[in-house]
């Protein structure tokens, strides 16, 4: 066999080949990417530290969430950037609530808050320097607008040539509907597992946003007498009966509003009395058990933090400030993800306190230690310093 | 036509072989990044920075962290800012149960010192008789001072050895050590090989010592010998630069382990990995340890001062060890590995926890926002199964093996098509390269199956198989040019960002970014397949038109395709959607990964499909 000659014809294909693969190969063994280009100017704030806990301030709602934004995203280089950036009306605390849905993977935004007819000089400047890279699985739009937002930022958004997705609506139920369509979109699928939050009780309803913000269950509002259809047609959408958990004590949700709600699935009540006791029995509630499947399959749920150990960190938050907490649900959905906890000006309310002691790391060893950990929110208007160094002593670890 | 269709194939393959490079070149690009950013504090949700230009400035910082309003320390140590043998020493006195702050004293400063003491208002310590204040070394010149305003002064002063001694003196007065630890610092070889010890002195209150150079001060020796046991000394150098004569003279008094590396950046890196069993010293920040939560202190090399000020809030509550770079602008490589062998992983979900978390000292001069930036994305929680972004887990490790022996099977089999098998069309030879491009090492396997022992036969170009074979032969002939077109597509669809036309009916699903990537995937691969390829391919066999090629073939390909998507589409989705905790993009190499394990899910279903279309004779499996 003359291999020399049966070779002839594709001699120059494989100097050609070679070449190019050692080409290729070098390139790949020298890429060397420099994650180091941006400085940074201009003058920051103090921010007051503990050992365990730090501060993200802010002197209102807009630049608290634009500083829990840069907690989150550096933006130093592509992979710290988020997917797209989130914004709401300033002065609408249920939208912020019902945006912290798509906080969450594949999306990855952040909140910022907005008016309603400008973007305001600061927000703009921060969602430039947070450039996000677009919702691969939308279109790549950088921009979500939540909530009632008016044509003047739409056409500055135009005029910045930032692409947009509008999920506005006038009202709240009909915005949470929205949402939960939107996202039944993405992920082919209405989840099943939905949080029922009252409308009258901005304490109890914020503490939805940091679950949602790690997991992006949808949130329905209800009031204190009626659950509105939009509501009802949601619910009726899951593709079997839905897990529908309450987060609202019995004033503000009343037994009648469950057991309406029952109709559209199994319902459970998240325990406590008052918005203090429910977070931390939110933050301390699991409840595992079967989700959709048929025969051979069948995909479990688990829904509710659940930490009852240490190991976890907490986002401290004043709930008479409801648009300054919610913004911080992004801290629940990359970093140390945790729930939110409630504390008064100048006060830890005794179930935060009972619940920091029970999870409060033991001294074990050097080198296998698990650590606490808490963000304040807010500057000490919001949450004192005194505050602040009482929680830093319950999340250090005791000992040795 | 035919040229149209050759360009076409080129393409597919170039879809096939370089898109996965680009994919991976992608996925560690840093992007388009502005020059200067502005921000409003300077904390991340993995770091955290104490602002400082100074490091004066930082003590006050870090003092306000130790000791807040209202938590007087029962002792306050002075060290001179211009003496880091003594810093360092002085730093086991500041572990717990001693309650202690140190300050940095500099030059000429007297009145600062006496403002700190002021306001800390010391208690002082009982064990000391009531000393409010240990001046160390040079510090003992203010010491006149400090006792005009009414505090009890201790002090310290000789050379390094002798305070080193003195201070481990103090140390076995002040609290009980049970363990036989010793951590041993060599002045001559400067600050950046001792710094490392500072974190675990303030946590665990472990005595250091000192020697110099080739001498054992006889200072270091008589606190040895006192205390009349075998001890483990921990010698923060490497073993060669180590010297031999001190090292013999220790040994007489205990196990003499050399924990450091040449290079002081490697050399933090190797004491927080260090662990020893027998006495259980040393932070083992390692795979191991896993379980644990991890504080790393990062400081510039040459910034001695602030470690030192630094790892006092490292001392109890929160601790872990310490950490050098060396220049500001630049994370060194050794440390960028470390952080993401010790990155923190998840397997329910990311809540579990533990965290990892960093402690940066001073201002964007020691250590850039860009630094700080990468560290906080190097200790993201990430999930186990795709190690997040940039991170190589197993399955990418997999996906990466697999694209390396597709494209090296292509390259093979193209020389073995174009040396071997004359009377095979060209057309049918790109389609067998495309076939290993998809499948892998299960492609070259089909290939290896359909042509075997046929060797007479090339000169005829059709293959007298089994019917098994015939059928694998079919399938594949679809799948060459079936699975690019459809990977290709998807590819295209994701980087443009796939379409969402919300939706709100019951058929939300189908208008979905999912479903539209599918559907266009499959539609443009049906349409390739029976305008382009086949007719093309059969034009060799077959004296036809073009037009009576494409009617009389339409629905074979048609079945074929589906046959195929059956099982490629509903192993990408179920990869993409359910498996996978995080959907992957374009960019990411388990996009890829999923598109292998759908291209070997695809041939498994289509040849199911195949097999129907061999037997009833609608395909032949011969070529």
């Amino acid at each position: 066999m003359d291999i020399k000659r049966r070779l002839k014809h594709t001699r120059l294909w494989f100097w050609l080949l070679l070449g190019s693969s050692l080409l290729l190969a070098a390139f790949l063994l020298l890429y060397n990417p420099n994650y180091y280009k941006v400085a940074l100017t201009g003058q920051q704030m103090e921010t007051e530290l503990t050992r365990t806990t730090t501060r993200i301030p802010g002197k209102n709602a807009m630049e608290v969430a634009i500083a829990v934004a840069q907690n989150s995203y550096p933006a130093t280089f592509k992979d710290n950037k988020p997917g797209a950036v989130i914004l709401v009306p300033a002065d609408d605390w249920q939208a912020a609530v019902l945006a912290a849905e798509i906080i969450h993977f594949p999306i990855n935004a952040p909140i910022l808050y907005t008016e309603r007819e400008v973007i305001p000089q600061d927000t703009l400047k921060e969602l430039k320097r947070l450039d996000p890279e677009g919702n691969f699985q939308d279109g790549n739009v950088k921009v979500i607008l939540i909530g009632n937002i008016g044509e003047g930022v739409k056409s500055q958004l135009k005029k910045e040539k930032l692409k947009f997705r509008d999920l506005t609506a006038d009202k709240t139920e009909q915005l949470a509907s929205l949402l939960d369509d939107y996202k039944a979109m993405i992920h082919a699928n209405h989840d099943d597992e939905v949080i029922i939050v009252p409308k009258e009780d901005p304490a109890s309803a914020i503490l939805a946003a940091s679950w949602v913000a790690h997991m992006g269950h949808s949130i329905f509002f209800v009031g204190k007498d009626s659950v509105s259809n939009e509501t009802r047609k949601s619910l009726a959408k899951r593709p079997q009966d839905a897990f529908i958990y309450i987060l609202g004590s019995e004033e503000v949700i009343p037994k009648k509003i469950a057991e309406e709600l029952s109709q559209y699935g199994h319902v459970q009540r998240f325990p406590g009395k008052d918005a203090w006791e429910l977070a931390v029995g939110f933050g301390s509630y699991i409840d595992f058990g079967r989700n959709f499947g048929w025969w051979v399959r069948r995909t479990p749920r688990m829904f509710g933090w659940g930490i009852g150990e240490a190991g976890h960190n907490f986002i401290f938050v004043n709930p008479k400030y409801p648009l300054q907490a919610v913004p911080a649900a992004v801290l629940s959905h990359m970093g140390k993800h945790g729930p939110f906890l409630l504390v008064k000006e100048d006060d830890i309310p005794d179930p935060v306190i009972r619940y920091l002691q029970t999870v409060q790391p033991n001294f074990t060893s050097s080198r296998e230690q698990l650590f606490n950990h808490g963000w304040i929110i807010g500057q000490s208007i919001n949450i004192s310093s005194d505050v602040q160094q009482q929680i830093d002593k319950l999340l250090q670890v005791k000992g040795p | 036509m035919k040229r149209f269709g050759l360009y076409f194939a080129v393409l597919l393959i170039f879809t096939m072989s370089i898109l996965p490079l680009y994919s991976l070149v992608e996925s560690l690009r840093i992007g388009k990044i502005p020059k200067e950013v502005t921000r409003l504090h300077m904390s991340t949700n993995n770091t955290t920075r104490v602002l400082a230009d100074n490091y004066q400035e930082l003590q006050q910082k870090i003092l306000e962290i130790k000791n807040p309003e209202g938590e007087a320390p029962d002792l306050i140590i002075l060290v001179s800012s211009e003496n880091w043998v003594q810093a360092v020493t002085a730093t086991s006195l500041l572990a717990p149960p001693i309650n202690s702050t140190l300050l940095l004293v500099d030059r000429n400063k007297e009145n600062e010192v006496l403002e700190y003491i002021n306001k800390l208002q010391p208690r002082g310590e009982r064990a000391l008789n009531g000393a409010h204040i240990l001046a160390i070394g040079q510090t003992a010149q203010i010491s006149e001072k400090i006792k005009e305003h009414g505090f009890k002064v201790k002090i310290v002063t000789g050379d390094n050895a002798t305070i080193a001694q003195k201070i481990y003196d103090v140390k076995s007065k002040l609290a009980l050590r049970k363990n036989p630890w010793v951590i041993i610092i060599d002045q001559r070889i400067g600050h950046s090989y001792a710094l490392p010890s500072i974190n675990w002195a303030v946590h665990r209150g472990t005595p250091i010592l000192v020697v110099d150079g080739d001498k054992l001060p006889k200072a270091t020796e008589d606190s040895i010998r006192s205390q009349g046991k075998q001890l483990s000394f921990y010698v923060m150098a490497s073993a060669d630069k180590f010297s031999s004569t001190v090292r013999k003279s220790l040994e007489e008094f205990g196990n003499v382990i050399e924990i450091g590396n040449r290079d002081p950046i490697q050399n933090a890196i190797n004491f927080a990995k260090y662990y020893d069993d027998r006495t259980g010293f040393g932070w083992q920040t390692t795979t191991e340890t896993v379980e644990g939560g991890k504080n790393f202190l990062v400081v510039n090399e040459k910034d001695w001062q602030s470690a030192v000020i630094g790892s006092q809030i490292f001392n109890k509550g929160l601790f872990g060890p310490l950490l050098l770079t060396a220049s500001p602008n630049k994370l060194p490589v050794v440390l960028e590995k470390f952080y993401f062998g010790v990155s923190p992983d998840w397997w329910v979900t990311p809540a579990e926890g533990p965290y990892n978390h960093t402690w940066l000292l001073g201002s964007t001069d020691k250590i850039s926002y860009a630094v700080q930036g990468r560290l906080n994305f190097l200790q993201e929680i990430t999930n186990y199964e795709n190690q997040g972004s940039q991170g190589i887990s197993g399955l990418e490790a997999l996906t990466i093996v697999w694209y390396a022996l597709a494209v090296c099977g292509a390259i093979w089999i193209w020389f073995h098509l174009s040396t071997r098998m004359f009377q095979l069309s060209p057309f049918m030879r790109v389609i067998w390269v495309l076939v290993v491009l998809s499948l892998g090492p299960v492609g070259l396997w089909a290939y290896y199956i359909c042509y075997r022992g046929y060797g007479h036969q090339v000169a005829l170009g059709e293959f007298p198989r089994p019917l098994w074979v015939k059928v694998l032969a079919a399938t594949c002939s679809t799948i060459g040019s079936g699975m690019p077109t459809m990977i290709g597509t998807g590819f295209v669809i994701v980087f443009l960002g796939a379409p969402l036309f919300l939706n709100r009916g019951p058929l939300f699903v189908l208008t979905g970014p999912m479903a539209q990537t599918v559907f266009w995937s499959y539609l443009a691969a049906v349409i390739i397949n029976a305008f382009i390829f086949v007719p093309i391919m059969l034009a060799f066999k077959e004296n036809s038109t073009y037009w009576g090629t494409v009617k009389a073939n339409w629905l074979t390909v048609l079945i074929s395709m589906t046959a195929i998507s059956v099982g490629m589409m509903s192993t990408m989705w179920w990869f993409m959607m359910e498996y996978l905790a995080m959907m992957p993009e374009e960019v990411n190499v388990l996009w890829w990964g999923s598109m292998y394990a759908a291209n070997i899910a695809g041939l498994i279903t289509g040849y199911i499909g195949n097999w129907v279309l061999v037997i009833r004779g609608e395909k032949k499996g011969t070529m």
